[in-house]
């Protein structure tokens, strides 16, 4: 079988503002035969994306694409300008990762869709808009002659990405570049358009490059799986077989650290005293203009008992956030009660905050970029004047041996972190006066898997010595192995909730099963094979990587 | 988006731009002056009269001419440059203080002070910027102290705008709702968190704005509420030369030209450091 699409030592450098260009790909070999899903993974920086630019021609000012790239035998590297329109947009489409910044705000989605035929001459006129609600429909627009002549703002997420699958099939492609097609979305719609998609490809034969940070989607969709790292393939193969039985060090590390769908929980159920309980949380956002209020959190009870783990998960919109503000003080809810076990506080006093932290989503912003971390992790304990300088740097020592940074970064400024440091110093801080338990939200929905999985498990050893955590994440998967309990939300109501094996395995609640049921990976899980992954092996493995 | 922030986060200034070099080298120049005008002005401002050469053109002993009484105009014009500066940077840092504080508050605190103080500001943006300081200095009386301080609360509108722009812009920040939760204070959280963000932005401005209080506090020294004869100050010395306009053209061609190519170098370089911040 001769391959539609053949990279050959492709290289890929971006010009840097001071020193020597950044290598971002370092001779990558690559084939994609027709009607064959390839799935490039890898972590941020690890070149997936140049790749997928380079295979569609796109460079920025400053980028040198050496190698060669060939499509049916035609070499696309150096393909003079005026030759790209016989390339691209017909033969070559691409489903982008942001479908609102992907979408003219200004003209109604059916024009951008029939733009791809008229721009190649395809059809054009009534003609060209029949086509294009056509390639709507297949990409699974419910209704799409009704909301053809919505603006994309219209249009809700899903919707829209759909209308980018459109815009990627209309012109009948021999090969589409998906770059994280469906990473800004729900489970459920993730579910549903890559099912979509995934069938849209299979009948029509046509090839896809699908590139995703989700290990899991590409054990799901691919047939063939290429692990990049740092720019170089670390493992190609069978997409079953890389992701179940991975031979390199590196590979194997970052399969480790992806949770499976019924992978074995960290934390054990916890019977203590109540910690924290609230009743009847209620909270409306105010329309704005003629629109009508948002009822973020409706009616929501929860329990925590001390040293207990709960898990919140739902969907965006399902007001776990909101749950997780009013919880820690930063939004007053319209009604309903929070107590705070033992000595008596309610949310945004300093006596609850001395007892419950928080830890955010998006660890480059959580931390003050005008200080050094060591000033920000010392601030709920300086707020208290608890002992002298003496006593503060001593805690500082004590909090980042905690997390497991050396002593020296106390002094580095947030922007010389990574994001896995940052989130770890986001969690010294909140350690910093030994608070009773952590209110976390989604914090690390922003980190690669290798990264994610050394936060779980400083979350789950911090549990050990008795910390209670609520976790709000959208990602089951981790919730499962961390949380003993869980509490699903939707519009604002919990819709089930229990201990988080049972709610996940023998779901009760249609929504929930929902929910279950679209998580990926299911196509590698093999829960009898895979070894609990205890904390210490998991980290190791993660470290001999490194 | 770590390439974003981290691209964000380390601006480069680009130095090498001739117009910038330009400005810096100019601006350095007028600083020199008004700090220590003893060097470079050959004569005394005031009491060196060369009645021979009353009226003459530059030449290569009087580079800008002299004036009526046959004093040395580039004499009078470096030391000029240290009323004209000082008022100007008196006025910016009136209007920094004030409308950053104003502006912080009303971020900060929001609903009914952010109402008050968000609706005089736009009162007051409603009056041109001149008008406003010509009704101030006439309420305050001439001087020009007095000058300094009209054309000061004159600019306050627009850093009570940036500023709490900025405050808006920070308070939204995941890193301001862990100060909240830290049990840090209010007053605490505004100079440790707020001040130190908000920063940046706000110096851009008072370099623009630097730029308009040279030109304000000269333009009011030029209606005659400013710097009283014989003290040299640039916008008074055009006013002077304005009667002698046929005869003797460098009277307020000098000192106006001083005044624009200041405006320009500290806009000029405002404008890249606002660039850079980007």
């Amino acid at each position: 079988m001769t391959d539609l699409l053949r990279v050959r030592d492709l290289r890929v450098s971006y010009a840097s503002r001071r020193g020597a260009p950044v290598q971002a790909v370092r001779g990558v070999d690559l084939t994609v035969a027709p009607g064959e899903v390839v799935a490039l993974v890898g972590e941020s920086g690890s070149g997936k994306t140049s790749i997928g630019r380079a295979v569609l021609g796109l460079h920025r000012r400053g980028t040198t694409v050496t190698g060669s790239i060939t499509l049916d035998g035609r070499e696309l590297v150096g393909l003079p300008e005026r030759r790209r329109a016989g390339v691209y947009g017909t033969a070559v489409t691409v489903v982008p990762q942001d479908p609102l910044a992907a979408l003219n705000p200004l003209h109604p989605v059916v024009r951008q869709v029939s733009e791809v035929l008229r721009v190649h001459g395809l059809a054009r006129g009534a003609a060209a808009r029949d086509l294009a609600i056509d390639a709507l429909r297949l990409a699974g627009l419910d209704d799409a002659e009704h909301l053809a002549d919505r603006l994309p703002h219209e249009l809700s997420g899903g919707q829209r990405q759909r209308v980018l699958i459109a815009m990627a099939v209309v012109g009948g492609p021999r090969l589409i570049v998906a770059d994280e097609p469906t990473s800004a979305l729900d489970v459920t719609v993730q579910r549903r358009i890559l099912d979509h998609l995934d069938a849209l490809v299979r009948r029509s034969g046509t090839s896809m490059l699908l590139i995703t940070h989700d290990l899991a989607v590409a054990a799901d969709r691919a047939d063939r799986v290429v692990v990049l790292a740092d720019g170089a393939v670390l493992e190609e193969g069978p997409a079953r077989t890389v992701l179940t039985a991975p031979t390199t060090p590196g590979a194997r590390a970052l399969v480790a650290a992806v949770p499976g769908p019924s992978s074995i929980p960290l934390v054990a159920p916890v019977d203590g005293a109540p910690l924290l309980t609230a009743t009847g949380l209620r909270h409306v956002y105010p329309g704005r203009r003629g629109t009508p209020d948002t009822v973020a959190v409706d009616g929501l009870d929860l329990h925590l008992p001390a040293g207990g783990t709960l898990g919140v998960v739902g969907e965006s919109g399902s007001g776990k956030t909101s749950t997780a503000r009013i919880l820690l003080g930063l939004l007053r809810p319209d009604a309903g009660t929070v107590t705070l076990h033992g000595p008596d506080a309610r949310p945004g006093d300093r006596a609850f905050t001395r007892r419950v932290q928080p830890v955010f989503q998006d660890p480059y912003s959580s931390l003050d970029p005008a200080h050094p971390v060591g000033v920000s992790i010392l601030e709920p304990w300086r707020a208290r004047r608890s002992g002298g300088r003496r006593a503060a740097r001593a805690r500082l020592g004590e909090v980042l041996d905690q997390v497991r940074l050396p002593a020296a970064i106390a002094a580095r400024r947030p922007h010389e972190l990574s994001g896995g440091q940052l989130q770890r110093v986001a969690i010294a801080r909140a350690l910093s006066i030994r608070p009773d338990l952590l209110i976390c939200d989604e914090p690390v929905s922003s980190l690669d898997v290798t990264v994610q999985a050394q936060i779980l498990d400083l979350l789950a050893d911090l549990h050990r010595e008795g910390l209670a955590y609520l976790f709000v994440s959208h990602d089951l998967a981790v919730v499962r192995e961390i949380c003993a309990r869980v509490l699903v939300m939707h519009r604002g109501r919990v819709v089930e909730q229990g201990e988080t094996v049972r709610v996940f395995d023998a779901p009760e609640h249609p929504y929930t099963r929902e929910l279950v049921a679209a998580v990926p990976g299911r196509a590698v899980a093999q829960p009898s094979s895979r070894t609990p992954p205890t904390t210490s092996a998991r980290s190791q493995a993660v470290e001999a990587a490194r | 988006m770590s390439v974003e922030t981290l691209v964000r986060r380390r601006p480069v200034v680009r130095w090498a731009a001739p117009g910038a070099v330009a400005s810096v080298l100019l601006l350095t120049v007028v600083v020199l002056w008004a700090a220590l005008p003893g060097l470079f002005a050959p004569y005394d401002p005031v009491s060196d009269l060369d009645a021979a050469h009353a009226l003459s053109g530059p030449s290569t002993q009087h580079w800008f001419g002299t004036d009526l009484l046959g004093r040395d105009l580039y004499s009078r014009v470096v030391h000029g440059a240290r009323l004209s500066v000082s008022a100007a940077l008196i006025a910016v840092l009136v209007s920094l203080v004030i409308g950053s504080a104003l502006g912080m508050l009303a971020g900060y605190a929001g609903r009914g002070v952010d109402t008050v103080i968000m609706r005089a500001t736009e009162v007051m943006v409603a009056i041109p910027g001149l008008l406003l300081s010509l009704a101030f200095v006439s309420i305050l009386g001439f001087g020009v102290t007095n000058v300094a301080l009209a054309v000061g609360i004159a600019g306050i509108p627009s850093f009570v705008r940036i500023a709490r722009a900025e405050t808006l812009r920070i308070t939204s920040r995941p890193y301001f709702d862990a100060a909240r939760c830290a049990g840090t204070g209010h007053l605490v959280t505004l100079v440790r968190h707020v001040a130190p963000n908000a920063v940046g932005p706000v110096l851009v401005l008072a370099g623009l704005e630097l730029g308009g209080a040279i030109l304000s506090v000269a333009a009011l020294s030029f209606l005659g509420f400013g710097a009283v004869p014989p003290t040299p100050e640039w916008g008074s010395m055009v006013s002077e030369g304005r009667t002698h306009l046929a005869t003797a053209w460098w009277l307020t061609t000098f000192p106006g030209a001083v005044v624009a190519a200041t405006v320009l170098a500290t806009n000029r370089l405002s404008r890249g450091v606002r660039g850079a911040n980007r």
